[in-house]
This record gives structure tokens, C-alpha cells and sequence, in this order.
């Protein structure tokens, strides 16, 4: 009998604390009962055999109290699609910083840079996956009405229930047409997009990433540029509102490709804005930054290549939109 | 095919019907080792490690009333259908019929 009093004290202890005792009480009289049934003298020897059919006491427990999963399986995808993208995006930004150092430093010290990178990016990149991992699991549990005990919850399963019967929760015809290869959009490449806009958003908001006394002093554009930053801004704002969605769907559609052409449009315009300024960067309030000033300040015909480079990208994509458009637009 | 392979999916196939069978069992009160006795004595061959976690899930779920007595000396926690364990018992008890007939004649071609 010690060997079945260990076998309830190891289940008890691989059990949650609510329902241990109650399950613990049960199959204890179950074995009991078995035994019973046994000729008292073989009882010693058969307990054992008894016991290695119940089975390892954490694979019973298991099988009373199933785990509860932090992420359901159907989210499973999305989970790790997120942690990919917050991972890169905090990847780009640390490089950012790290640049911004490397800058504004009289000596670049490679091997400790890069030490801090990779420390700063992981620090990050725990708590992005610690609250990515909580916003699942707070959904699952939502969707579920399961309690950390395992337990359903009656009335929610019931609704669920009623809710199953009335309204199916997928449907085939909720699958996108796609007539096309390219209308699949790859995860990567909007990962690739978000970390771009979120780079442009470090430069033109500095006091994102800024401590409070170098906010202060981070008005490195001229002032004749505020409100254009403000528009880039929005436009970023709205760009990486249209990635984000993109996420759940990733299906080129005709809508999607108008308000896509249409951004890309403004972008032109913003852009050509941008490059109408003879000057963008204000010496004096880069001067508080550096010693030599001269390191971010790029000659007229530097920055007015860059633009023009950025420009040519921008008008192919938007060449390459408006020809999927028509061939979209010929299968309708 | 070799006895293992077959064993494995003769005990996938049984599993599907497990329910069934325990819940047309509780159509009188029974504690585990009773119900699991007469299981094995009606063909149904099923471990411990499987069958008492189900009875308690379908407990859980609200399908059996469950109760603590003492006889001979010994605790028992016996289990049984209520009204909606009969319900659902009913309606599977329908989709066990239909499926068997549909099977019956599959078999047959």
C-alpha cells in the first residue's frame, strides 16, 4: 500500500492545486477497487501492474487537467508572423541608434557597438514577445471561456455552441479569387516595408527614440520644413495602417491596388515638395549634436540624387501597379 | 501490415465510439471500476488512464451527475446520466444509426 500512497503523492503534486485532492480522492478508489477484486494474497504483487497501467502519474495528471495552450494552433501562424515582424522592426531601429552613435561619437569602438546592439535588441525583442504572447493568450482565453484551471465556462460554452449552430465561423467563399501569382503578398516583404517606414518615422520624429534633453534641441530640420514632415508623417501613418491589415489579408485586390497607386502618388508629391527646399538639415541644431556638422549636412546635388533614386523606385512600383490594375480590371 | 499498425487503428476506431459508450453505459449509476468492468465485459476494452479522466470531462461538460457514497467500508464516487447527458445521448445514439447503416452498406459493395 506505500507504493500506491507514493503513486497519489507524485499524481497529487503534477495536478493543479483546485482539483488535486478531488482527483486524487477518485483514483485512489479506483485502484482500490481494483485491487478488491484481486485475491488478497496476490494484491502486493498485482498493485504494480495496476499502477504501470494508470501510468506515469504526469502523464494521468495530463490527461485530467490538459495544459492550456498560451496560443491557440489556429493563431499559431500569425503568432510567430508578429514576432517576426516586431523582431525586425526593432532590429532596424536599434541600427538606427546604433548609427546615430557611431555619428555623433569622436571614436567608434566596433566590438562593444555591437554588443550593445545585440543586448538592446534582445531586451526589446523579449518584452515585444512577451506582449505579443499575452495579447494571444488573453485572446485564446476570450475565444475559449476556458479559466486557468481548465474549466469551461458553462454559459459561454453554451453561446458558443448556440453561436456554431446559427453562424458558421468559416466559410468557402470567404476565400479571395486570386487569378494571379503576384496578388499573394509575402509576409516578408511586408515585414521588409514596415521596418522601412518605421525608419523614416526615427528620422523625421526624433523624439521618439530621444532622450528629453536632446528633444529638445532635435529640431535638425528647418523650420520651413515642419509641415512637410508633418505630411511624410501621415503618410507613414496611413502606409503602415494599410501593412498592418495586410497582415490578416494578404491579397492584392483591385481596391487594394487603387489605395496603394494613391499613396504611392502622394509619396511623389511629398517628395518633389521635399526636393523644391534648397536646404533640409539647420547647421546651428546639428552642431549641438556634433562637433562637425558637416558629416550630416549633404551637399545640394547629394540629397537631390538621393531623392531622384527614391523617386525612380517609387515610379516603377507604381508603372508595375497600374499594369495589374488593367489586368485585373480585364478579368472582371 | 504489421500488429502494432493494426492495433493502432483498431484503437483510433474504437476511441470514436468511447463516448458513446460510456454514455449509454451511465443509463444507471456507476463508479469506474464498474463502468470500466462492464465495458471489458460487453467487448469494450479501455484503460484506465483513458476512462476515468472521460468520465470526469463528461462531468465537466455538464452531461453526468456525479456523488460521493460509502459502502462496504469504502468510498465510491458513483457517476450518471442527467437530462442533457440523455439528450446528447440521444441524438448521437441517431448519428451512431445512421452511420452504421451507412457503413453496413459501403462495406457491402
Amino acid at each position: 500500500m506505500e507504493l500506491l500512497e507514493r503513486y497519489i503523492e507524485a499524481l497529487h503534486a503534477e495536478l493543479p492545486a483546485a482539483q488535486a485532492d478531488e482527483i486524487c480522492r477518485e483514483v485512489k478508489a479506483n485502484i482500490l477497487d481494483e485491487l478488491e477484486a484481486i485475491p488478497d494474497s496476490e494484491q502486493a504483487s498485482q498493485l504494480t501492474r495496476i499502477l504501470l497501467h494508470y501510468g506515469d502519474p504526469k502523464q494521468l495528471a495530463l490527461r485530467y487537467a490538459p495544459v492550456t495552450p498560451l496560443i491557440a494552433a489556429s493563431d499559431m501562424a500569425l503568432f510567430w508572423e508578429l514576432n517576426r515582424v516586431m523582431l525586425a522592426v526593432i532590429a532596424a531601429i536599434q541600427g538606427l541608434v546604433l548609427l546615430f552613435n557611431w555619428l555623433t561619437s569622436d571614436h567608434i569602438r566596433l566590438v562593444q557597438s555591437v554588443i550593445q546592439y545585440a543586448f538592446a535588441t534582445a531586451t526589446m525583442a523579449a518584452v515585444g514577445f512577451a506582449c505579443i504572447t499575452l495579447i494571444f493568450y488573453s485572446t485564446y482565453l476570450s475565444k475559449e471561456g476556458v479559466s486557468k484551471e481548465g474549466h469551461s465556462n458553462e454559459s459561454q460554452s453554451k453561446a458558443r455552441q448556440t453561436k456554431k449552430s446559427t453562424v458558421p465561423e468559416w466559410s468557402p467563399t470567404d476565400l479571395p479569387a486570386i487569378r494571379f501569382s503576384w496578388q499573394r503578398i509575402k509576409r516578408t516583404d511586408l515585414i521588409q516595408d514596415m521596418a522601412s517606414i518605421l525608419a523614416l518615422v526615427m528620422v523625421l520624429w526624433p523624439s521618439l527614440w530621444l532622450t528629453a534633453p536632446e528633444v529638445s534641441l532635435a529640431n535638425w530640420f528647418i523650420p520651413e520644413l515642419q509641415l512637410w514632415r508633418i505630411m511624410v508623417l501621415i503618410w507613414c501613418a496611413l502606409a503602415f495602417e494599410r501593412l498592418f491589415w495586410w497582415l490578416f489579408k494578404p491579397i492584392w485586390n483591385q481596391t487594394q491596388l487603387i489605395i496603394t497607386i494613391l499613396l504611392q502618388l502622394s509619396l511623389l508629391v511629398l517628395l518633389a515638395w521635399g526636393a523644391s527646399y534648397s536646404q533640409w538639415l539647420a547647421p546651428d541644431v546639428i552642431a549641438n549634436f556634433i562637433e562637425n556638422p558637416q558629416v550630416l549636412t549633404w551637399s545640394y546635388w547629394t540629397r537631390q540624387s538621393i531623392v531622384a533614386v527614391i523617386a525612380v523606385i517609387i515610379l516603377f512600383e507604381l508603372g508595375r501597379d497600374l499594369l495589374r490594375l488593367r489586368q485585373l480590371r480585364a478579368c472582371n | 501490415m504489421t500488429q502494432s499498425q493494426l492495433d493502432k487503428i483498431r484503437l483510433e476506431l474504437r476511441r470514436g465510439v468511447l463516448v458513446l459508450a460510456v454514455l449509454s453505459s451511465l443509463k444507471e449509476a456507476h463508479y469506474g471500476y464498474s463502468l470500466r468492468k462492464q465495458l471489458n465485459d460487453n467487448g469494450i476494452e479501455i484503460d484506465e488512464g483513458t476512462l476515468y479522466p472521460l468520465i470526469r470531462r463528461l462531468a465537466e461538460q455538464g452531461l453526468l451527475d456525479s456523488e460521493w457514497q460509502h459502502t462496504e467500508g469504502r468510498e465510491r464516487r458513483y457517476y450518471q446520466l442527467n437530462d442533457t447527458g440523455s439528450q446528447i445521448l440521444r441524438q448521437l445514439t441517431l448519428e451512431w444509426q445512421q452511420l452504421s447503416l451507412t457503413m453496413q452498406q459501403l462495406l457491402q459493395e
